[in-house]
C-alpha cells in the first residue's frame, strides 16, 4: 500500500479522492489544513503528495517551497486550469508534476502511478543502468545521486529521470514526445511546456560547462540534446 | 487654436478691447466742447480788467496790459471800439471785425462756428468795447498726443490681456485635469481620479470633478468586482466539476459495466462545461485588455503545421481530414499561445462542419505589400455555408446560425469569438465568406511586423 497525502482545503474533494484511490491500493490521509499538512508532509510517512494550489492562509505554493527545503517528496500540483502561471510556478518549485482542475480522476491515478514508478527505486528501469558519466557530470541511478565536478546535485525526481534519459542518449537529438513518454508517463501536448521547465531548472542546476555553454541544448521544433564534451 | 482656452481669452479679451476703444473714441468725440467754456471766462475778466485800465488809467497803462496779454495767450488780443476801430490801429480782418460785433454770418448752418473769442464790455462811462482774439489751438493734447493715445491703448489692451489670460486659464485648467483623468480612465486605468488636482474651488466645475471623481470610484468597484466573481467562477464552478468528475469515477467503479453508456454521456457534458467555463474566462480577460500579450517573433507557417497535424489527428477520426495548402514563410510579432488558439478554433469549427470525407484547407500567404494587412490566413471547409445575413454575426458569443441541425453539432459557440479577441489584439482582423462552390472560407488577416 501506497502512502498518500492530500493537501487540500475542500474536504468533500478529500473524500471522493479518498474513496476513488483507496480501491486502487493507495492508502490516502486527507489534511484540509495547509500548516498541519506541511508538518504532515514532512514527517516523511507518505510515499507522495498531492497538494493543491488555491488554498487559504498558506497557499500551495508556500507549502511546496517550505517542503523543499527539507524533503524531496515528490508532489503533484493540482492547479487552476488555463493558468500557465501556476504551473511554471509550482514546477520550477520543484514539483513533479501538475494536474489541472478539474480533472479526470483516472488521470489523477495515471499521473500518481508515473511519479511513484519513477521514484520507487525497486521498480525503477534505470536504476539497474548504474553509474553513468558524462563529461564533469557522474550519475549514479541505483543511489539516485548526481554529481557535477565532484559535488552533489540536489534534483527531483522528475529532472533526475530526464537527466537519465539525456545522459544516456549524449550527443543525440531526443524529441519531447519521447521525453514527455518516459519521464512523466503521458503523451506530448504542445501547449503542455512541463518538460521545457524540467529542462530550464536542469540547466540552472548543473550551470555551464568548461567552455561557458549549456550542456542541454534545445533543438527548435524537435528537442532537446545533452552536448559530449569534445 | 479651437481650444477652449483661446477662445475665452480672445472673447473676453476682444469685448474689454472694444469697451476700451469706445470710451476712447466717446471721450475724443466729446472733448472739444468742453474746451470752450474754460476759455472763456478768464478771457471775459481779462476784458473787464482792460476796459478798467484804459478809462481810469490812459491808453498807455492798456498797451502796457495788453503787450503782457499778448505775450502771454501767444497771439494778439484786440479791442475794438463801438465803431468798429481797433484801439491801437492795428489791421483787423473782416471776419473777425464781424464775429467781435457780433454781426451775423452769410454762411450755411453747417459752418462750423468760428475759431475766435470774443468779449463785449461795457465801460463804466457806457462805451461798449469788444475783445476778440483767435481760438488757443484746440487742446494741444490731441494732435500733439497720437503716439501717447497709442501707448494707453497697448497699455490698457496687454493688461486686459493679462487679466483674460488668468481667467481663461482659471476656467479652464480643471477642465484640462478633467479630461486627462477621463482619458486615464479610458484607457482601462481604474484609479485615475480628479480628486485636489483642481485645487480647493467650490464651483460647478469642482462639481463636475468631484462627480467623475464619484463616477470613476463606482466604475472601478464594479470591475474589480466582476474581475473577482470571474476568478471566483472559475474555482467555485470548478470545485463541483472537479467533484462531479471524481463522483463519477467512484460511480464508474460500483456500477460496473452497467450504465457506461450515461456515465460516458454524464463525462462529455462534464467535459463541455468546463471547456465553456474555460471558454468564458478566457473571453472576459482577453477583453478586459489584462491580457498582456508577449511580443515575440511567431513563424506561422510552422505554427499552421503544427495545428495541421494535430487537428489532422483529431479528423480522421471522424473520416475528415485537414490539410495545408499553402504555407508561405511569414512571420509576425506577437503571443504564439493566443494565435494557437485563434486558428486552432477556426480549423476545429472547420472540421466540425465539413463533409464527410472531405478537406479542411488552410493556407498562409503574403498579399501585395500595399494591402495593410498583408499577411492574410485562410481557412476553407466544405459544408453547408452559412445564409449571407450571419456572415457577420458568426464571431458573436454563443451566435448560432438559425438551423436546427447546427444544434446537434455542439461546441460552446465562444470559440471564433475567442479567435477575434485575438485576432484583434494582435491588431489584425477577422472575417467570412461563402466559398463559390460550397462551404465556408474564414479570413484572418494580420498586419506586417515591419
Amino acid at each position: 500500500m501506497e502512502r498518500i497525502l492530500i493537501i487540500d482545503d475542500d474536504t468533500e474533494l478529500c473524500d471522493l479522492v479518498t474513496e476513488y484511490l483507496e480501491p486502487d491500493g493507495f492508502a490516502v490521509e486527507a489534511v484540509n489544513n495547509p500548516e498541519l499538512g506541511l508538518a504532515r508532509g514532512l514527517a516523511g510517512e507518505h510515499a507522495l503528495i498531492v497538494l493543491d494550489v488555491m488554498m487559504p492562509g498558506l497557499n500551495g505554493f508556500e507549502v511546496l517551497r517550505r517542503l523543499r527545503t527539507n524533503s524531496r517528496l515528490p508532489v503533484l500540483m493540482l492547479t487552476a486550469r488555463g493558468s500557465d502561471v501556476d504551473r511554471i510556478v509550482g514546477l520550477e518549485l520543484g514539483a513533479d508534476d501538475y494536474l489541472p482542475k478539474p480533472f479526470n480522476p483516472r488521470e489523477l491515478v495515471a499521473r500518481i502511478r508515473a511519479i511513484l514508478r519513477r521514484t520507487t527505486p525497486a521498480n525503477n528501469e534505470t536504476s539497474s543502468s548504474g553509474r553513468t558519466v558524462v563529461g564533469e557530470v557522474e550519475l549514479d541511478a541505483g543511489a539516485r545521486i548526481v554529481r557535477c565536478a565532484g559535488e552533489k546535485i540536489e534534483l527531483t525526481s522528475a529532472e533526475f529521470d530526464l537527466l537519465v534519459i539525456l545522459l544516456q542518449t549524449a550527443g543525440n537529438v531526443i524529441s519531447r514526445e519521447e521525453l514527455s513518454q518516459a519521464v512523466l508517463g503521458r503523451e506530448f501536448n504542445p501547449l503542455d511546456r512541463s518538460i521545457d521547465t524540467h529542462i530550464s531548472n536542469l540547466r540552472k542546476k548543473l550551470g555551464v560547462d568548461g567552455n561557458g555553454l549549456e550542456r542541454i541544448k534545445s533543438v527548435r521544433g524537435v528537442g532537446y540534446i545533452y552536448a559530449r564534451p569534445s | 487654436m479651437q481650444t477652449l482656452f483661446f477662445k475665452i481669452f480672445l472673447w473676453f479679451w476682444g469685448a474689454t478691447a472694444l469697451v476700451v476703444l469706445s470710451v476712447f473714441v466717446v471721450t475724443w468725440l466729446t472733448l472739444e466742447p468742453r474746451t470752450q467754456p474754460s476759455l472763456q471766462d478768464p478771457f471775459r475778466a481779462i476784458g473787464t480788467e482792460a476796459v478798467r485800465l484804459y478809462e481810469q488809467q490812459d491808453k498807455d497803462a492798456l498797451q502796457a496790459y495788453q503787450a503782457i496779454l499778448d505775450k502771454n495767450l501767444k497771439r494778439p488780443v484786440f479791442i475794438l471800439d463801438e465803431d468798429g476801430q481797433e484801439i491801437f490801429g492795428r489791421a483787423v480782418n473782416d471776419r473777425m471785425k464781424r464775429a467781435a460785433l457780433g454781426i451775423p454770418r452769410n454762411a450755411g448752418p453747417r459752418e462750423p462756428p468760428p475759431p475766435f473769442m470774443t468779449n463785449r464790455v461795457q465801460g463804466v462811462s457806457g462805451h461798449t468795447y469788444y475783445f476778440i482774439s483767435e481760438m488757443p489751438p484746440p487742446p494741444s493734447q490731441i494732435a500733439a498726443s497720437y503716439p501717447r493715445l497709442a501707448l494707453q491703448i497697448l497699455a490698457v489692451l496687454s493688461s486686459v490681456g493679462f487679466v483674460c489670460y488668468v481667467l481663461a486659464h482659471y476656467l479652464t485648467a480643471p477642465i484640462v485635469k478633467l479630461r486627462e483623468a477621463t482619458r486615464k480612465l479610458a484607457s482601462g486605468d481604474l484609479s485615475a481620479r480628479v480628486g485636489n488636482s483642481i485645487g480647493k474651488r467650490k464651483d460647478e466645475v469642482a462639481d463636475l470633478g468631484r462627480d467623475f471623481d464619484q463616477m470613476a470610484e463606482r466604475i472601478e468597484a464594479l470591475m474589480n468586482g466582476q474581475r473577482r466573481l470571474l476568478g471566483d467562477i472559475s474555482h467555485e464552478l470548478r470545485s463541483p466539476l472537479t467533484r462531479l468528475n471524481l463522483a463519477l469515477g467512484v460511480a464508474r467503479r460500483q456500477a460496473g459495466e452497467l450504465a457506461v453508456k450515461s456515465h460516458d454521456r454524464i463525462e462529455l457534458e462534464a467535459e463541455r462545461l468546463n471547456e465553456l467555463i474555460g471558454q468564458l474566462l478566457r473571453l472576459t480577460e482577453m477583453e478586459s485588455g489584462e491580457h498582456l500579450i508577449k511580443r515575440e517573433p511567431v513563424n506561422l507557417a510552422e505554427l499552421i503545421k503544427e495545428i495541421t497535424t494535430d487537428a489532422d489527428f483529431e479528423a480522421r477520426n471522424r473520416n475528415r481530414a485537414v490539410r495545408v495548402v499553402t504555407a508561405e514563410n511569414c512571420e509576425i510579432i506577437g503571443d504564439e499561445s493566443l494565435l494557437r488558439s485563434a486558428i486552432e478554433n477556426v480549423v476545429r469549427n472547420a472540421i466540425r462542419y465539413t463533409a464527410e470525407g472531405t478537406e479542411v484547407e488552410i493556407s498562409v500567404f503574403r498579399r501585395p505589400a500595399k494591402e495593410q494587412l498583408p499577411i492574410e490566413i485562410t481557412v476553407r471547409d466544405h459544408g453547408s455555408g452559412v445564409p449571407e445575413a450571419s456572415l457577420d454575426k458568426l464571431f458573436r458569443p454563443f451566435y448560432r446560425v438559425a438551423d436546427a441541425r447546427d444544434r446537434q453539432s455542439g461546441g460552446a459557440g465562444l470559440g471564433l469569438s475567442i479567435t477575434e479577441r485575438a485576432i484583434n489584439l494582435h491588431n489584425g482582423t477577422v472575417s467570412a465568406t461563402n466559398a463559390p462552390n460550397q462551404g465556408l472560407i474564414v479570413i484572418l488577416r494580420l498586419p506586417d511586423p515591419l
